[in-house]
């Protein structure tokens, strides 16, 4: 009982203690100490601003200090969680590139999925509320430009504005669109990451099965299916199976 | 018969001196000597031929002899004769040593010859060998010993050491002998060439030894701390003779421990590996050299280290020099001494570019036992003028050759470190209620805006206006009842909302009252131009007939070109009017 409380109160003490520091100072001791090389404590600051907030960037830096510390999984996984945040991130996808390189398993990824990959690229930006803000602004000007129409005479002018008009009617639709694909993409946790050193993947859920494939640490896998403490997943080449849950970390 | 006379007196004078006078003396030539020294022990016995047993030494050490010598003399009629023995005798220790008394029998008594006691100082003599001095005390005859010629090294320090056979046996023959197992150590051989007995003897504490060298080896400690040799063991056959199969002796050597001390920690930047005495001489062959001709830098290391263990130096050349992996040229020898010579690593190298180019200086580091310190060894820079190749400038394209960039690392990209733009986690733009509100509020702007702009208007009391936007709705409805009527076949009716539709319609638009509804006025409100007088003149037309109907029912069936006419007029004026 007695160190339950002082569990408590230490949890308390800590997070009063990250509270207390303002996150732009943890920020720059964070992004100092791993200039200097100390990429753990640049990671246990960067970890402590995730009370703060998320962000691709946080992320990124964190799987940063992960590869450092030499950690792939882990930076795997914080790579992942920021290329969902933010798919047209350069530095992001040369660093996961890397990661995935040095991870255990190469999967090769389906031809078609390559071609999404880069259409998700261009239309998922460094921002996550890209397309929705885009979304506002042309439903805005498509509104005020039928308010001058009310009130203009001239024919000519009359004939452009409404030619603006339709085409930001046409924007905002499209980027109605896009901003609900991004959302039900950031919103998606179907993805994982293995986070012990091998996993047999089974044909069915349960440890009797045939073992279809062993997959290790740092591969990503996408979660089908729930049955009890089991999952079927999917691998990004396409080949599926049952695994345990607890193995995984979700994205 | 003389002689038999004479011959037989001589016998029975010798019976008769022979109980007079015998005499038994042992005698040394000094009594004090220093340690290592010799001296001569004699002992005389007199006027009897009996044979007496040698004395005890009492710990010194028979260096030679015995030597026995008779003397005969014959004066005045008496005859003396007598026999002596001589020892030289040395002692390896100081200290006091007695002689013990000879004995002889002589007739039914023992006569002894008296104790002598010798001194023996400490010696000013040179140190020996302690090694030799601790075999030839556990077997005074054959020994073997193990020298090293320093005690205290630096790991990777020469070290030799010498394995020596002492033997006091004038025919003594190796049958076996076992070299120790040499463990952290790197051993080279040293080559003695023909070697044997050595042609002096060496003497140990006054004791002449046959010495004979039966091995030599450098010795590089490659650990640190308490190297142990192990003893040499061999295996001796002595004193083999044509009559004698001779004996089996074993020899044993002394175990020698070796301190290795560590080098100097941290070991500087460029540090070879190499302990002793090092030069370094970096030569090139050409100062200038033509595109695509190959040159030559050599490093020549010399001096005394354990140069077999040498290795080529990094070098680092510009990347327009094509480097070869460098011949090593050797001239090392392993002699008395220890390791030394010259190892030199000559480096091919060809210019694939022209230009002025230099070749860094090359900064390596030595351990030197001696000072105890790193010290530094420097060769180059070497610079280097290559000039155009064969054929001249002209034959080659002005363009240097292009060449990919090379990679030379793989890392990852540097964090991020501008603002994080943190937000609350799960918390997306779009499907909030803010986004909603943002899509919706620009709408309902929309509609707040239409929505006052009438009510201005109406306000205004811009009627006209009014009716005039409406009069195309309310034309059309009245003209929808036209329309019912005509497939009724009511005549009336027909006629009725037909007048009444293009009145209206007429009258709204143009803001007219019912009664000002004559040609003139429509002509002046709709004037301009031949269109206008045309569309008014229609007007006229279709409501003359709608009235000749109303009030002469002559016609009985509604007639659709009339309605035709009413809806094309009703176009017209409408296009007419937008204008």
């Amino acid at each position: 009982m007695r160190t339950l409380s002082t569990l408590l109160l230490s949890l308390v003490m800590v997070m009063t203690s990250t509270a207390s520091v303002p996150p732009d100072s943890l920020n720059a001791a964070a992004a100092k100490a791993y200039l200097a090389g100390d990429h753990a404590t640049a990671l246990v600051h960067y970890t402590a601003l995730l009370e703060f907030g998320i962000s691709s960037d946080l992320y990124y830096n964190i799987g940063n200090c992960h590869y450092k510390l030499g950690d792939i999984a882990q930076a795997t996984l914080h790579y992942e969680r920021a290329l969902k945040l933010a798919p047209g991130d350069e530095d992001l996808r040369a660093n996961l590139e890397l990661a995935r390189a040095r991870s255990k398993d190469r999967v090769n990824e389906l031809p078609g999925s390559s071609l999404l990959a880069q259409w998700n690229r261009l239309a998922g930006g460094r921002d996550p509320d890209h397309w929705a803000r885009i979304s506002l602004w042309s439903v805005t000007v498509l509104f005020v430009l039928l308010a001058i129409t009310l009130f203009l005479r001239a024919t000519k002018i009359r004939r452009w504005v409404r030619i603006m008009g339709a085409l930001s009617a046409l924007l905002a639709v499209g980027a109605f669109a896009m901003a609900s694909a991004r959302h039900a993409a950031i919103t998606d946790n179907t993805g994982a990451i293995v986070m012990v050193p091998k996993v047999d993947v089974r044909s069915e859920p349960n440890g009797t099965s045939t073992v279809l494939f062993v997959i290790h640490k740092g591969t990503k896998v996408q979660v089908l299916e729930h049955s009890g403490a089991w999952v079927e997943i999917k691998l990004a080449n396409g080949t599926v199976g049952w695994m345990q849950e607890e193995g995984l970390t979700r994205i | 018969m003389r002689t038999l006379w004479s011959f037989l007196l001589l016998i029975a004078l010798t019976g008769t001196t022979v109980g007079q006078e015998i005499g038994f003396t042992a005698s040394v030539d000094r009594n004090a000597i220093a340690a290592g020294e010799q001296l001569r022990l004699t002992i005389q016995l007199t006027n009897t031929r009996e044979r007496f047993s040698a004395p005890d030494m009492g710990g010194l050490v028979v260096v030679a002899g015995p030597f026995e010598s008779s003397n005969f003399s014959y004066v005045n009629g008496r005859m003396t004769s007598s026999v002596s023995r001589t020892w030289t005798l040395t002692a390896p220790q100081p200290g006091k040593y007695t002689i013990g008394p000879a004995q002889v029998k002589v007739g039914g008594g023992i006569i002894a010859t008296d104790p002598i006691t010798i001194e023996v100082s400490k010696g000013a003599a040179r140190p020996s060998d302690p090694y030799a001095n601790q075999g030839q005390k556990s077997d005074a005859n054959l020994f073997a010993t193990i020298t090293l010629s320093k005690n205290k090294v630096y790991v990777g320090e020469q070290v030799v050491a010498t394995y020596t056979l002492y033997s006091r046996y004038n025919n003594l023959e190796l049958s076996k002998y076992e070299l120790p197992k040499m463990t952290g150590f790197w051993a080279e051989e040293i080559d003695l060439g023909d070697n044997g007995w050595e042609d002096r003897p060496r003497t140990i504490n006054g004791i002449p030894y046959n010495v004979a060298v039966l091995k030599k080896q450098v010795l590089f400690p490659q650990k640190s701390g308490k190297l142990r040799i192990e003893p040499l063991e061999l295996t001796c056959t002595v004193n083999r003779s044509f009559f004698n199969r001779g004996s089996e002796v074993g020899v044993k050597s002394n175990t020698i421990d070796l301190q290795v001390i560590d080098l100097p920690q941290p070991a500087p930047i460029g540090f070879t590996g190499a302990v002793g005495e090092l030069q370094l001489t970096g030569t090139i062959d050409r100062q200038q050299v033509k595109l695509n001709e190959a040159f030559q830098i050599d490093l020549r290391f010399a001096g005394k280290s354990n140069l077999k263990l040498l290795e080529a130096p990094a070098f680092d050349v510009p990347t327009d020099l094509e480097r070869y992996d460098p011949k090593t040229v050797d001239k090392i020898s392993v002699t008395g001494t220890g390791m030394s010579g010259t190892r030199e690593f000559q480096y091919l190298l060809i210019p694939r570019n022209e230009g002025l180019f230099e070749v860094p200086a090359l900064e390596l580091s030595y351990f030197d036992p001696a000072t105890g310190r790193y010290e530094v060894l420097r060769a180059g820079p070497f610079p280097l003028e290559v000039l155009p190749g064969e054929g001249g400038r002209t034959a080659r394209p002005e363009r240097p050759a292009q060449t990919d960039v090379q990679v030379l690392g793989e890392d990852i990209r540097f964090i991020h470190t501008g603002d994080l733009d943190l937000r609350p986690a799960g918390e997306h733009l779009f499907g909030s209620a803010w986004y909603w509100a943002g899509l919706g509020t620009p709408a309902l702007a929309f509609v707040a805006l239409l929505g006052w702009r009438r009510r201005t208007e109406a306000q205004r009391g811009d009627a006209v206006l009014m009716r005039r936007k409406q009069a195309d709705r309310v034309a059309k409805r009245t003209l929808q009842d036209a329309a019912k009527a005509m497939e009724a076949g009511a005549s009336g009716p027909f006629h009725d909302a037909v007048s009444k539709a293009l009145r209206g319609y007429v009258g709204d638009a143009l803001g007219l009252g019912l009664a000002e509804l004559t040609l003139d006025r429509m002509r002046a409100e709709l004037g301009r131009g031949p269109e206008g007088s045309a569309i008014a003149e229609e007007v006229t037309r279709i409501l003359g007939v709608c009235d000749m109907a109303r009030f002469a029912p002559s016609q009985d069936r509604p007639d659709p070109a009339l309605y035709q006419a009413a809806l094309e007029v009703i176009g017209r004026m409408e296009r007419t009017l937008r204008v």
